[in-house]
């Protein structure tokens, strides 16, 4: 039988490494651990040898590994004279080795990235957008012309899979969300018009914004949050790990297989989601305005159609399919993007919600002052 | 020479199903030991189970003479430090230059300066025999031979006392396998490694193992040089070394020529 089970110490002696040397004198010696552990202290106290060194005593150096004869070799490179003695055979072929590279100078990495002046900058970043620009474009024309070489057989399968996880799956959140911005708004307006005994204005109130820019405007910046990013981090992930080429391969686009289906379902769901947050804002304003400020039920539901014009749903609606196409084809192009590594599909992700939000609020300007024009 | 890795009547389980069980083996100092076997006898889950990245079901795994089971997390760090990996496809963060992957361990493990750190990991990648260009370059920019060799640098950062090698030349030309078993018995005696390695390549079982572990049914049938196991009348490992293309290897191995 073995006596009690010992743990014997990991190899690692005690003391760091150190320079035993005396002011002036020409033998340094070396002791302790000279290895990647041991050679903390000593590096960044920036340990060094006498300037008038001849020897270097390595007979009290304990371990030894290539950090060791790193610093070692960085430490002669003052001292180009010195001659080392006491060191151990197995040690020989090591640091001859990093004598030799440090003599070839590859031991200092010449840096990867210069540093670049504002106007560098400025310019590879103008040029990084501009070439993106001109991806986005090249992107949008493969894509029209995989609807036109395919529209026959659409994946209908794929666009029912998307939409049932961009459209039925985003029910709850965008219920609950629109139906809180209903009761924000009305408790909000109410307050105000209560002052002027308006209290039945709050119909029109609740009615127009939620209908014609609210719901449309919330549902659009939750599917790019939700779904938006989820098909930038699908596509991205698609790319490095191959599968997209693997598609290639066998004869099928990434387009039609997966952009298509993704942005059509895109285009079908968003219109219906912002219908159910036209329901359910107006539903919640219609609580609150029954509940505080005495308009009930049956006045808001019998007002509502003759102050909302059906225009103004439609307006509300027809703008949805617009946002889904940008919010689609965004992210879908931004996952396409990535390339190599995993922190591409992270920043493909992260740029596909910022800049689908971006546009879909650029794109509901657009359409407000073009609506204004034409004077709807 | 003492046993730098010992396991003892070990067991394994993935997914419910044991892999090994009651396995022993022992490595020793500054040996080169190959785990062979064919497809599916858990050579590679052994290899996890001997560099810790998974438990053991039963049984016990002494790594330099220390016991392995219920490790808290500073003793299994500072174990760790000891212990190099390299993985079958690299596993290089894909995020990071070549220098930056090899600097990671240092970085991680020591708290050593910059320029220290950049020059002894300058040292690993010239070691592996990169050029120094190569430093610069991103995971995605290398072939499949030169992601190999950052990995082994990265693996050999820390100057671990052992050295973990999963299907080194798995995916390599037999001219690059070459090299790169040449590269391993180099840095072997060159940094006084003990070496585990996982491999299915028999130019290299001939080439670099000192003794070779040869796995079935969980367990080690046979341990001894390339030469004892050929001749080994065990069934599994006779029917593996009897093949073809195992004879055309050893040929290969006794003329070089």
């Amino acid at each position: 039988m073995k006596g009690p089970a010992q743990t014997p110490p990991l190899p690692h002696s005690g003391g760091g490494a150190e320079i035993r040397q005396g002011r002036g004198q020409s033998t340094a010696y070396c002791r302790g651990d000279w290895s990647a552990e041991g050679m903390v202290e000593l590096a960044r106290r920036k340990g060094q040898l006498g300037p008038g060194t001849e020897t270097v005593d390595l007979s009290g150096v304990e371990r030894f590994d290539s950090t060791g004869a790193v610093y070692l070799t960085q430490l002669l490179a003052d001292v180009p004279g010195a001659r080392l003695t006491g060191e151990r055979d197995e040690w020989s072929g090591l640091l001859a080795l990093v004598r030799e590279e440090t003599d070839q100078g590859t031991l200092s990495p010449h840096r990867g990235r210069h540093h670049e002046g504002l106007l560098t900058w400025l310019g590879r970043v103008a040029m990084g957008r501009a070439e993106q620009l001109f991806d986005f474009f090249a992107f949008v024309g493969e894509t029209m012309l995989d609807v036109a070489a395919h529209f026959p057989r659409l994946r209908l399968r794929q666009v029912a899979l998307e939409l049932q996880r961009a459209g039925a799956h985003a029910l709850p959140i965008t219920g609950l969300l629109s139906f809180l911005v209903g009761v924000v708004m009305a408790y909000q307006g109410g307050t105000t018009l209560q002052n002027y005994g308006a209290n039945i204005f709050l119909v029109d109130l609740i009615g127009i914004t939620m209908l014609r820019e609210m719901a449309p405007l919330l549902v659009a910046i939750i599917v790019a949050g939700r779904t938006g990013s989820s098909y930038a981090a699908e596509l991205g992930t698609m790319r490095i790990t191959e599968e997209l080429d693997a598609l290639r391969s066998i004869g099928v686009t990434p387009f039609e297989m997966l952009v298509i289906p993704k942005m059509l379902a895109l285009v079908v769901a968003l219109p219906l989601l912002s219908v159910w947050a036209d329901a359910m804002g107006v539903l919640g304003g219609m609580v609150v305005a029954r509940g505080y400020y005495g308009v009930s039920v049956t006045t808001f539901v019998s007002r509502f159609p003759d102050v909302v014009a059906g225009s103004q749903f439609l307006i509300g609606v027809g703008k949805a399919p617009a946002f889904a196409l940008l919010i689609g084809a965004i992210g879908c192009f931004q996952g396409l993007q990535a390339r190599g590594s995993a922190a591409d599909v992270g920043r493909a992700t992260t740029w596909s919600v910022v800049q689908s939000i971006f546009a879909v609020i650029v794109a509901d300007a657009l359409f407000s002052i073009v609506f204004q024009y034409v004077g709807f | 020479m003492a046993d730098v890795i010992e396991a003892r009547n070990l067991s394994t389980r993935v997914g419910g199903r044991y892999v090994h069980r009651g396995l022993d083996l022992a490595v020793r100092e500054r040996e080169l030991l190959a785990i062979a076997g064919s497809s599916g006898s858990g050579k590679t889950v052994l290899l996890r189970t001997l560099c810790l990245l998974q438990p053991a079901a039963a049984g016990e795994v002494r790594i330099l003479g220390r016991p392995t089971a219920d490790l808290s997390r500073e003793a299994g760090r500072a174990l760790r430090r000891h212990m190099g990996v390299m993985f079958q496809h690299g596993a290089l963060f894909t995020g990071l230059s070549v220098l930056d992957n090899v600097m990671f361990p240092l970085r991680e493990h020591t708290r050593l300066p910059r320029r220290v750190a950049q020059a002894v990991a300058m040292f690993k990648i010239r070691l592996v025999g990169l050029e120094p260009e190569a430093a610069a370059l991103l995971p995605s920019q290398l072939s499949g031979g030169m992601i190999k060799r950052a990995a082994l640098a990265r693996s050999l950062a820390l100057d671990p006392e052992l050295l973990f090698l999963d299907e080194p030349t798995a995916g390599l030309d037999p001219v690059g396998g070459a090299e790169f078993d040449a590269l391993i018995r180099r840095l072997q005696s060159l940094l006084n490694l003990t070496v585990v390695v996982v491999t299915h390549d028999v130019d290299s079982l001939w080439e670099i193992a000192d003794r070779v572990a040869f796995l079935d049914e969980g367990r080690v049938v046979a341990l001894g040089t390339m030469e004892e196991l050929a001749r080994s009348i065990e069934p599994s490992v006779s029917r593996y070394f009897g093949g073809r293309r195992m004879r055309r290897g050893r040929e290969r191995a006794w003329n070089p020529e």
